[in-house]
């Protein structure tokens, strides 16, 4: 099984539902990081403006660019495909946001995070989102995320049940979706599993 | 078991709090459960760790919903452990429920019941756990809205103080000094309004019309339901719905029957949750129908309806919709008749025989009588001349249920006037009442003055309308009505509407252009729309192959100066366009789904109301936005005497202060009304048999001249979770200026005249800090509370989370007060605290909800047979079943007759035989056929029959309701209008009958503008937006104004944040971070906030500094003093992590203005300025920019110039209210966009 989600670009109506129920399912508190981002990001060709709403957590990629970046062995990928980070390994070093085309890892700040586990080596490990997999979707529950989307934009499962429930999609790209892509980042194709029903084009007078 | 567990911690919890209101009869006895101040504010989460996330293991959910006023009410389910919230889910349901059992819900239904809940609802616990809530009683010691002047009391001694203030008010002044403000924070048992009935036993107290929300609609709707003002909704009136127009559209209807969908804005997904993915399914499956399908979304701010579901986007100024269907108009016009009158050959032509046949005013039209029963015209009186007699049928109501449009009606026989039952009989019960008579037989319609119908208007100075004959029509009307005249033309002459000061001296833009012909070339300047694209639309709605077409009015445009005008004119034009009658076709102000919810008397009956509610004392309802106009005429001694300029309010001179502002909106009815036992207004007469409301010291008859009368106003104010008197009506810094000079309670001299504001609030929320009384209340999960569900059953939610301090809710609190009202002033009735509490000292709201719940448990029907509390408790929602097989809707039976009689095959007998509507299926009216137009269409939503016909029903206005001289209401033409000489009417003659204290030439409402024009016509015009704002500016035109910007004013909106409900959310840590940016900081993206880059704080990191009462380091302190605080300590101090409201600014306003992304802005004009951070998007049209609405006003006092580091829309609004109906035109500013850093 290889988890990945898929995005409904067509139904999202930009609520943040997703993302504020993410920072309250998994206790992130109000501030910088959000394991979950949704924004309609906007450009201009040929004069005409473009608007795309997006919905992204991490990616969960078939082949993760933070994962041999992080010196500290702190990110593995389990078998169903979901890429987690040990926040007890983490030292700080911040390659594998480096690496990641999307920068999807993150790093709190003291408002945030007042208080450092003892556990942890560092004030802020690096987190993110881990598929809900210990608390949700390891019940056959969906992501908290998914449950939350009142338009039906969003979904999960296995990666090729996915790519037949909605035969449509298309796999998350440069091309397509360059709002999704962190500027200043090198493009490394990670093999993102996240399916996404594109928007038709609008016309705009 | 886990929920029993719950449950108990419920009812001890609750059994404790409510010893503390036993023991208010002791004077030292703290109220509720806190003792000091020292309550932990505690925060949840902290965590972000794995471990935090498994902590919810074995946890069980329970089922609620919140209070505020958003639009929707979803589901939430709270993990709560030992008296705190932990965290949300949202509905998971997988069944709804009818009387026979459950159903699946099917998810891919547009008709989906799973009622999941928004970001406001999943953010709840930085509301519940934000450091600061209220905790404390807190009064007023110094002048009103000084945060050091607070000083801390107890429960015990401000429910005494406050009881007595009621009293001494109350018997002076009677309830015409008791207002009872509009709020929306908190809806359910513990609503605000809530608490108003209980006031009745005490007085009663003065009510309002309207709302916030819709006043303008409202206002359209029914024309003014206010005569008398006392009777609600029950004017069916000049604007009278058609399909749709009242409300929703049916998702099943647009996506199995509409062609087309126009949004003239909308913004319904997001005022509307729960309603959102019908609205998005129900235009997905239109378009996969239909594969040429168009959602048009018009408008200058594409909101996030706009990109989900539009297929396109006209980019349009703001406030100019009108310009834009008037030139749709005239290119359907000169797509009929040439510039010499002669007929055109063209598909987006005009359909000249269903204008006459059903129209009244879009061309000029003489004087004549009409056979209602035959459809026969007479160009003479025919019952004068003896060839009629003349019929009345009254008509009954059949049923009391709702607002008249759900009233339904039935015609009596006909009687002769002899034989006329006593008209407007009603016992109470609804049934059986006699509301009205109607004429039938003969009805006399009034002409239509040359040059002075709708498309005289539309043509201004193009002629061909005066030469193109009535005659030459191949329809009854045409022929009839130049019968006597084959040369009679279509317009009498070219725009007649006369300008006393001449159109080259008038200061009007919109006089200006009377004689102007209203092409797309000329809308085009006004709306920034190509010309090409309003003829594009105009193809649109007059080819009748792209026919249905769905219509959306935008909550949002009857917001605007000239609101209401906005409305009355599409729903004109889209009467003209034909776009009504069909399935599929229609208007409205969003798209719902269609469902089954669990019969009320299954599921836990929602109105668990107190007991002892006394009859209300009648009394005028002014216009809910009118408050502030009643305060200054009766304060005006204070006001002058602590000098007061009005210098915030330019159109209000000093020398006028104290005099009604802008006549009136009702507030010349709040003077001290003399009433008999029963708490009605008695009534006199003046020397002609007029009859008006008495007030106290009246002479006998009612003189022409003004008459000594006490002026009550409003003196004493209860404000649970409302905002509306400084934050969310215009102008807040007029309003701070107002309330700091009149002086606190505690401080004033004379009790009983002083102003008295109670606050019960969450937060020190701005209208808290301006209060005489700041009081800490619940929220939902902390009181025990019942809300109805959108989608399903009535919700009981529990108290799950402990309240902060002394926090009290709504229900207590009345109580409360109640019984300090016993003490100080015992009622020889016994307690009135205990009728509230249904004959039982201290029964709980918790008791009265068990004892409702009993009989539903034993109904077999119900999703609760035979379920004991704790199981009720564990699921007690059940969502609706979805209704999406079964289409009720059906094509109007007037507009199919009406197809046929103007089809070809009736053109040989169309010329010589009147229409009228032959079909059965008009229940209401059991009688067919006849000619009128009322009641003509299903209404989207129920299939009722519904209402069009934008015509006032003829009262015959019975003496006993009205004055006489009011009796000269215009006749209704029976037609649907285009010109509405009513609207006019029932502007100038509102209120009037309490108006006889008035000399007569004050009576009713002034229709002058500043040059003796009027400003209400008969007919929708264009009404340039620069007016409204010249008016406002005190006579300056806008470019005197802003003279000293160079790049020129930008125009201002500010449309609903989802992120806020109102002003409810505006503090919240999950939401704040979505709307509210560091200067320079990084926007809530995918690219900036991955990390955090150096000198870039991420977006609303400041919540936690905000709004803070409790006495942590260095703000207010209990018992006075502190420094001096602002509500954002972070702007106070200057903190890096200070953030402001980011604003929508398009990129060329920005590059002109040399503004980038994330910069701080200062956004000014007369009545106000606030710091902003910019948001450069294309989403913003050029030449606009957007300040979501519903930011707390924080004013930096240390300056004259009172900039609002809150970002608070309203403070860069007019006080003046909107066109014709006195409401609250909020969305419309001008404003000078300048960068600070």
């Amino acid at each position: 099984m290889r988890r990945a989600f898929f995005f409904d670009q067509s139904r999202c109506m930009a609520c943040n539902a997703c993302t504020v129920a993410c920072k309250d399912w998994n206790q992130v508190n109000p501030g910088p990081v959000r394991w979950r981002t949704q924004y309609t990001y906007e450009k201009v060709v040929s004069g005409t403006p473009v608007f795309g709403s997006l919905s992204m957590s991490c990616n969960h990629c078939e082949e993760p660019a933070c994962m041999p970046a992080c010196a500290a062995a702190a990110i593995t990928k389990r078998d169903d495909g979901v890429v987690i980070v040990d926040r007890e390994k983490c030292v700080g070093l911040q390659a594998c946001i480096q690496k990641c085309p999307f920068a999807t890892p993150k790093i709190s700040n003291d408002r945030q995070e007042p208080n450092k586990k003892q556990s942890w080596q560092i004030m802020h490990p690096m987190q993110k989102c881990d598929f809900c997999a210990s608390s949700r979707t390891a019940n056959n529950e969906q992501p908290v995320c998914v449950s939350a989307c009142g338009c039906h934009a969003l979904d999960s499962g296995d990666y090729d049940a996915l790519k037949l429930k909605y035969p449509d999609a298309v796999q998350l790209n440069k091309n397509d979706f360059p709002g999704a892509y962190a500027d200043g980042h090198e493009y490394i194709d990670t093999k993102p599993m996240l399916l996404i029903r594109k928007r038709r084009t609008q016309i705009i007078s | 078991m886990y929920v029993e567990k719950r449950a108990g911690i419920v009812g001890s919890t609750r059994r404790s709090f409510l010893k503390g209101l036993a023991a208010l009869g002791a004077s030292s006895a703290l109220y509720g459960c806190g003792s000091d101040g020292e309550d932990v504010v505690y925060y949840a989460g902290g965590g972000t760790t794995k471990e935090d996330e498994i902590g919810y293991d074995g946890a069980k959910f329970i089922y609620g919903t919140s209070a505020h006023n958003c639009g929707g009410r979803c589901i939430i389910r709270a993990q709560a452990e030992n008296g705190k919230i932990l965290r949300f889910l949202t509905d998971e349901s997988a069944f709804g429920y009818t009387s026979s059992g459950p159903a699946a819900i099917e998810m891919s239904s547009p008709n989906c019941t799973q009622s999941r809940a928004c970001s406001k609802c999943r953010s709840y616990r930085f509301r519940l756990y934000h450091p600061g809530r209220l905790k404390y009683p807190m009064k007023q010691t110094k002048m009103r809205g000084d945060l050091t002047g607070f000083i801390r009391m107890n429960w015990n001694d401000a429910l005494k103080e406050i009881a007595e203030k009621h009293k001494l008010t109350a018997d002076r002044y009677g309830p015409d000094a008791i207002y009872n403000q509009y709020a929306s924070g908190s809806n359910g048992i513990q609503a605000s309004y809530y608490l108003a009935p209980y006031l009745n036993p005490l007085g009663g107290y003065v009510g309002y019309w309207g709302s916030y929300s819709s006043h303008q609609w409202q206002y359209v709707k029914n024309g003014y339901s206010g005569f008398p003002m006392n009777v609600s909704s029950t004017g069916q009136g000049y604007a009278t719905a058609y399909q749709g127009n009242s409300y929703h559209g049916n998702c099943n209807d647009i996506g199995q029957h509409t062609k087309n969908v126009v949004m003239w804005g909308s913004n319904y997904m997001t005022t509307y949750h729960q309603y959102a993915y019908s609205t998005m399914r129900a235009i997905e499956n239109m378009r996969s129908r239909h594969s040429q399908a168009r959602a048009v979304f018009i408008g200058p701010e594409f909101v996030d309806q706009g990109v989900t579901v539009a297929t396109e986007w006209i980019r349009s100024k703001p406030y100019t919709d009108p310009a834009f269907m008037l030139a749709m108009l005239y290119y359907m016009i000169t797509n009929t008749w040439d510039k010499d009158g002669n007929p055109v050959s063209s598909p987006y032509g005009l359909d000249v025989n269903y204008l006459d046949t059903m129209v009244y005013g879009f061309f000029d039209s003489p004087e004549y009588w009409i056979d209602q029963e035959t459809g026969l015209i007479y160009l003479s009186d025919p019952v004068a001349d003896g060839t009629l007699a003349q019929y009345w049928v009254p008509i009954v109501r059949t049923s009391a249920t709702g607002g008249f449009n759900n009233i339904r009606v039935k015609w009596a026989s006909k009687v002769t006037q002899a034989n006329r039952p006593n008209i407007n009989v009603t016992d109470g019960d609804g049934s059986g009442d006699y509301i009205f008579d109607y004429m039938v037989g003969v009805r006399r319609v009034d002409p239509v003055p040359a040059g002075r119908s709708l498309s005289a208007y539309v043509m201004g100075s193009d002629d061909r309308l005066t030469k193109v004959k009535y005659i030459t029509a191949n329809n009854y009307v045409a022929k009839a009505l130049s019968a006597n005249d084959a040369d009679m033309t279509r317009n009498g002459a070219k725009c007649s509407y006369p300008i006393a000061s001449g159109a080259s001296n008038t200061k009007y833009l919109t006089k200006k252009d009377y004689q102007t012909p209203k092409t797309p070339i000329w809308a085009s300047a006004i709306t920034g729309v190509p010309a090409s694209k309003i003829e594009d639309m105009a193809k649109l709605y007059a080819d009748e192959s792209n026919h249905p077409i769905y219509s959306e009015w935008c909550g949002g445009q009857q917001k605007q100066a000239d609101g209401v005008n906005n409305l009355f004119m599409l729903q004109i034009f889209l009467i003209i366009a034909k776009c009504w009658g069909k399935k599929g076709a229609g208007y409205g102000r969003g798209i719902d789904a269609a469902y089954d919810k669990v019969a009320a008397a299954d599921a836990l009956p929602g109105a668990v109301m107190m007991g002892g509610t006394a009859a209300k004392p009648e009394t005028p309802t002014p216009s809910c936005t009118a408050w502030h106009n009643a305060i200054k005429t009766s304060f005006k001694n204070d006001l002058k005497n602590n000098g007061y300029t009005a210098r915030w309010v330019p159109d209000l001179p000093e020398a006028e202060i104290g005099n009604f502002y802008m006549d009136d909106g009702g507030t010349k009815a709040l003077v001290t009304w003399d009433r008999n036992a029963s708490g009605k207004v008695k009534l006199i007469d003046n020397a002609n048999g007029d009859q008006y409301y008495q007030w106290k010291g009246a002479p006998s008859a009612v003189p022409d001249t003004a008459s000594n009368a006490t002026y009550a106003g409003p003196r004493f104010f209860i404000n649970v979770a409302g905002n509306i008197m400084i934050n969310q009506h215009e102008c807040s810094n007029d309003l701070a200026d107002m309330w700091e000079r009149i002086p606190a309670y505690h401080v004033a001299s004379d009790k009983a005249d002083a102003l008295c504001i109670v606050n019960l609030d969450n937060y020190l929320a701005p209208m808290a800090r301006w209060s005489d009384y700041v009081l800490p209340g619940t929220t939902t999960w902390e009181h025990d509370e019942i809300l109805s569900i959108m989608m399903g059953s009535t919700l009981y939610i529990p108290k799950v989370s402990t309240p902060p301090g002394e926090a009290s809710s709504t229900i207590e609190f009345i109580v409360g007060l109640m019984k300090k009202r016993d003490e100080i002033d015992p009622s020889p009735s016994g307690s009135r605290a205990d009728v509230l509490t249904w004959g039982v000292t201290n029964k709980t709201i918790l008791e009265k909800i068990q004892e409702s719940y009993a009989p539903v448990a034993k109904s077999t029907t119900s999703p609760f047979y035979k379920k004991s509390w704790e199981e009720f408790l564990e699921k007690p929602y059940a969502p609706g079943v979805p209704n999406d097989t079964t289409l009720k809707l059906q094509d109007s039976p007037m507009r199919t007759d009406l197809d046929a009689y103007l089809s070809t095959a009736n053109d040989a007998a169309r010329g010589t035989t009147p229409f009228l509507v032959a079909s059965a299926g008009q229940p209401e009216f059991g009688k067919a056929p006849f000619v009128n137009t009322y009641h003509a269409a299903p209404d989207m939503e129920t299939n009722a029959v519904g209402s069009y016909g934008n015509e006032y029903y003829n009262f015959n206005m019975p003496s006993k309701a009205f004055p006489l001289d009011i009796k000269m209401a215009p006749n209704p033409s029976g037609r649907m209008q285009a010109y509405v000489p009513t609207y006019v009417w029932q502007y100038e003659w509102r209120f009037s009958k309490w108006h006889g204290w008035l000399a007569k030439d004050q009576r009713g409402q002034m229709n002058k503008d500043l040059e003796q024009d009027p400003r209400i016509f008969p007919i929708p015009m264009y009404f340039s937006y620069e007016d409204y704002h010249m008016e406002a500016y005190g006579g300056k035109l806008p470019s005197t104004v802003f003279a000293d910007d160079p790049k020129g004013p930008l125009l201002l909106t500010t449309t609903h944040s989802r992120y806020r409900s109102h002003s409810s959310f505006a503090e919240t840590g999950y939401l704040r971070e979505l709307t509210h940016r560091t200067v320079k900081g990084s926007q809530n993206n995918n690219l900036g906030v991955h990390t955090i880059k150096p000198g870039a704080m991420y977006s609303g990191d400041d919540w936690g500094d905000y709004a803070l009462s409790t006495p942590d380091s260095g703000d207010m302190k209990v018992g006075g003093g502190g420094e001096i605080p602002r509500l954002n300590k972070a702007v106070q101090r200057g903190q890096g992590n200070a953030t402001y409201a980011e604003m929508w600014i398009n990129t060329e306003d920005a590059i002109a203005r040399e503004i980038e992304d994330g910069n701080l802005l200062l956004v000014k004009n007369p009545f106000g300025s606030v710091r902003v951070t910019a948001r450069v998007t294309e989403r913003a049209v050029k030449g606009f920019v957007a300040l979501h609405q519903g930011c707390w006003y924080d004013p930096d006092k240390s300056t004259d110039e009172w900039v609002d580091d809150g970002g608070n829309c309203n403070t860069l609004m007019s006080q003046k209210h909107s066109r014709a109906d006195h409401g609250n035109g909020q969305q419309s500013a001008m404003v000078s966009v300048t960068k600070i850093r």
